[in-house]
């Protein structure tokens, strides 16, 4: 059974054709009795950063393993730079780079012993190898670094290394798994302007993360919850098309008696931001007013009610309630 | 098995060499410590250390055996714990644990003698420590052989016979036949080495992004095997080094076969450990696979402290350290090389071919 969440959104998607870096179609995995991918379809346009966005679980990895060649999907096809990826799942390796959600390294090597060894291992040496790590080195900018044992790099330098090793011989096409998880925001800054450098230079890439603000920052996304796609599309029309009603935000004295009393008014949905509540759902434009006096009455003492452009963690939010239902 | 690489294979290799010379617990495991375990066992196991003590049962109580007992009393390598009245009570002192080995002199043990027969004595041991027992049993009944000699004669060249397995000179030659066959244990350690990184490399996620590169089984399988063999004889190295200068342990045999049937023994535990760590995600449970499936059986069906028991033959043939035991005695004591020591050569060669096989064929990329 497919669920009509799961195909392409509002028959925008186009059709796919040849230079799709990826193509998947009604791909799935199980574990036994658990779904962990059911029936996900979309396209990887050739040069774009693809935003793969879900919660933890929500089969993310899996779906990346599988289109790396490293899990056999259970039903559906997917083809990786035009390779099948049950026929031929050992061709894909050469031609794409990988960075797994685990800083997955060798902690005891150096930074250049790192790079040398998965420089080697793509086949990469002499010459060619010395100047792809200088490259490399200057791109992700641990050129000063380089004698250093890689346990003793802070955390954002690790990831950045780890995106070296995974760029060192120029793959078409990229697959970040999670590639800034737990890491501060300052390093997460430095490593996307490094994700934009290269899709600049046409390497497409594939990156999974739950953080919103770096979702905004993809050409196009695809929410994945439970094993399904619920939504997909450039960030600014998923946040058009998907979100049904508007966005409150609003400033109180007392946000829980807010949050309580605009729960009890019926209003879908209720979230807390820091000191900010949001509250979505339709017609809410209209009601402005009659919110306020609700917020007085109760206690919540109301500073200011604005409507706001949803971000996609509304969307998310929306899309994963509508889904479930 | 197509498109092998010797580069991706030697890049490997590079890696694993450099891991171990970093990682002082897995240079431990594949340099110093067989020489350390073999040290220690041989001291554990030797045949030297503790005086017998046994009770004495004496049937006879004529002239001749008394002097037997006493002169046994004065030896100083056996405690003689008492006499005793009934055989009842040697055989309850056994069962309590307080008699190990028992001498019983039977009637008309001197009147025999006297009278220039043969004769004998029995000796009981208790055997549920088995060492110990044949140890002290050995002891005893060289010491009885010796006092018997005042009665030998030319028709009569043992004159007291011994109901009891004779190990001849156990002081000594115990140690010999028992070091060449504990280096046999001790050169698991590496195995236990090569599985503990192999876990890890899954524990850390290393294997994960290794998996996603164009490296093969091919490359990789060897590329781990090969770095631990030529540790692992550097580690032999250091081993039969220490049972041959310290121990004293005679080598008649020659050290470049032993080298060769050394490569073979660490290509068969090396490459069964890799087999077994193909299926195991962490490395306490590498550590215990090992340690249950390798160490432990080896220690005692293979001959190495007590005979192969019928039933277990079969189990014995399939662990790699009956044929190196088997290999490593010949060699030291008997000076044996390829000729004599053929089979076993064969049977470590199949096995470390086998596994190697095996896993390549097998392996998969498997993360999670």
């Amino acid at each position: 059974m497919e669920s009509p969440m799961a195909v392409s959104p509002s028959g925008i998607e186009l059709s796919p054709n040849a230079s799709d870096a990826v193509v998947v179609r009604d791909l799935t995995k199980r574990f036994g009795d658990f779904t962990a991918v059911d029936h996900i379809s979309f396209e990887v346009r050739t040069g774009e950063i693809f935003g793969f966005l879900g919660p933890n679980g929500s089969g993310k990895t899996t779906t990346i393993r599988m289109l790396l060649g490293l899990l056999r999907p259970t039903e559906g096809e997917a083809r990786v730079l035009g390779i099948d990826i049950t026929r031929e799942p050992q061709a894909i390796a050469a031609r794409v780079g990988y960075m797994s959600q685990k800083f997955s390294l060798y902690p005891d090597l150096t930074v250049d012993e790192n790079l040398t060894f998965y420089g080697r291992a793509y086949g990469l040496r002499g010459k060619v190898l010395a100047r792809r790590k200088d490259e490399v080195l200057e791109t992700i900018g641990l050129a000063r670094q380089r004698t250093r044992v890689t346990a003793n790099l802070a955390g954002g330098w690790q990831q950045r290394l780890a995106l070296g090793a995974a760029i060192l011989h120029r793959p078409e096409l990229l697959f970040l798994d999670e590639p800034t998880a737990g890491v501060d925001p300052v390093s997460r800054r430095n490593f996307w302007r490094l994700l934009y450098d290269l899709a600049a230079r046409n390497t497409t890439i594939f990156v999974t993360t739950h953080y919103m603000d770096e979702a905004e920052q993809c050409h196009r996304l695809a929410f994945i919850h439970r094993g399904k796609i619920i939504a997909m599309g450039p960030p600014g029309q998923i946040k058009r098309d998907r979100m049904t009603g508007q966005v409150v935000e609003i400033l109180c004295d007392r946000p829980d008696v807010a949050i309580q009393a605009l729960r009890e008014a019926g209003v879908p949905e209720v979230a807390l931001y820091g000191q900010r509540i949001h509250a979505a759902g339709p017609g809410l434009e209209a009601r402005l007013s009659a919110l306020e006096s609700l917020l007085k009455q109760a206690g919540a003492g109301p500073r200011t009610l604005r409507i706001i452009p949803p971000s996609l963690e509304d969307v998310f939010i929306a899309n994963v309630k509508t889904s479930v239902q | 098995m197509k498109s092998f690489s010797l580069a991706r294979l030697w890049a490997i290799m590079r890696k694993e060499f450099r891991h171990i010379l970093r990682d002082r617990r897995l240079l431990f495991l594949v340099t110093v410590s067989p020489a350390i375990m073999l040290t220690a066992f041989a001291y554990v196991f030797s045949f030297d250390l503790n005086p017998a003590r046994f009770a004495i049962y004496d049937q006879d109580r004529s002239p001749q055996s008394r002097n037997l007992v006493a002169a046994l009393s004065h030896d100083r390598n056996l405690i003689v714990l008492g006499e005793v009245d009934r055989y009842e009570d040697l055989r309850q002192g056994m069962a309590a644990g307080e008699i190990k080995v028992g001498l019983v002199i039977p009637p008309g043990f001197g009147r025999d003698l006297q009278a220039g027969h043969r004769t004998s004595v029995q000796v009981l041991a208790e055997g549920s420590d088995a060492i110990n027992a044949s140890t002290q049993m050995a002891i005893l009944s060289s010491r009885i052989s010796e006092w018997g000699q005042q009665y030998e004669t030319l028709d009569i060249p043992q004159p007291v016979e011994l109901r009891a397995i004779t190990l001849y000179n156990p002081d000594i030659k115990g140690r010999y036949s028992m070091v060449p066959a504990l280096l046999a244990i001790a050169m698991i350690l590496p195995s236990m080495a090569v599985a503990l990184a192999l876990a890890r490399e899954k524990e850390l996620g290393s294997f994960e992004s290794l998996a996603a590169t164009p490296v093969r089984a091919v490359e990789y399988i060897p590329g781990k095997l090969i770095p631990y063999i030529i540790f692992g004889l550097i580690s032999a190295a250091l081993a039969v080094a220490v049972a041959v200068l310290w121990f004293k342990v005679p080598m008649k045999g020659t050290y470049l076969d032993l080298a060769g049937f050394t490569t073979l023994y660490l290509w068969a535990t090396l490459g069964i450990s890799i087999l077994l760590s193909n299926f195991i995600t962490n490395q306490s449970t590498a550590l215990r696979a090992v340690l249950l499936l390798f160490l432990v059986p080896s220690f005692f069906l293979t001959g190495l402290i007590v005979p192969i028991d019928e039933q277990a033959r079969f189990v014995a043939f399939t662990l790699p350290a009956t044929h190196y035991v088997a290999i490593n005695r010949a060699v030291f004591l008997k000076g044996q090389g390829w000729d004599a020591l053929g089979m076993h050569a064969f049977v470590l060669l199949s096995m470390g071919l086998f596994a190697t096989l095996f896993t390549i064929l097998t392996f998969r990329k498997r993360v999670g």
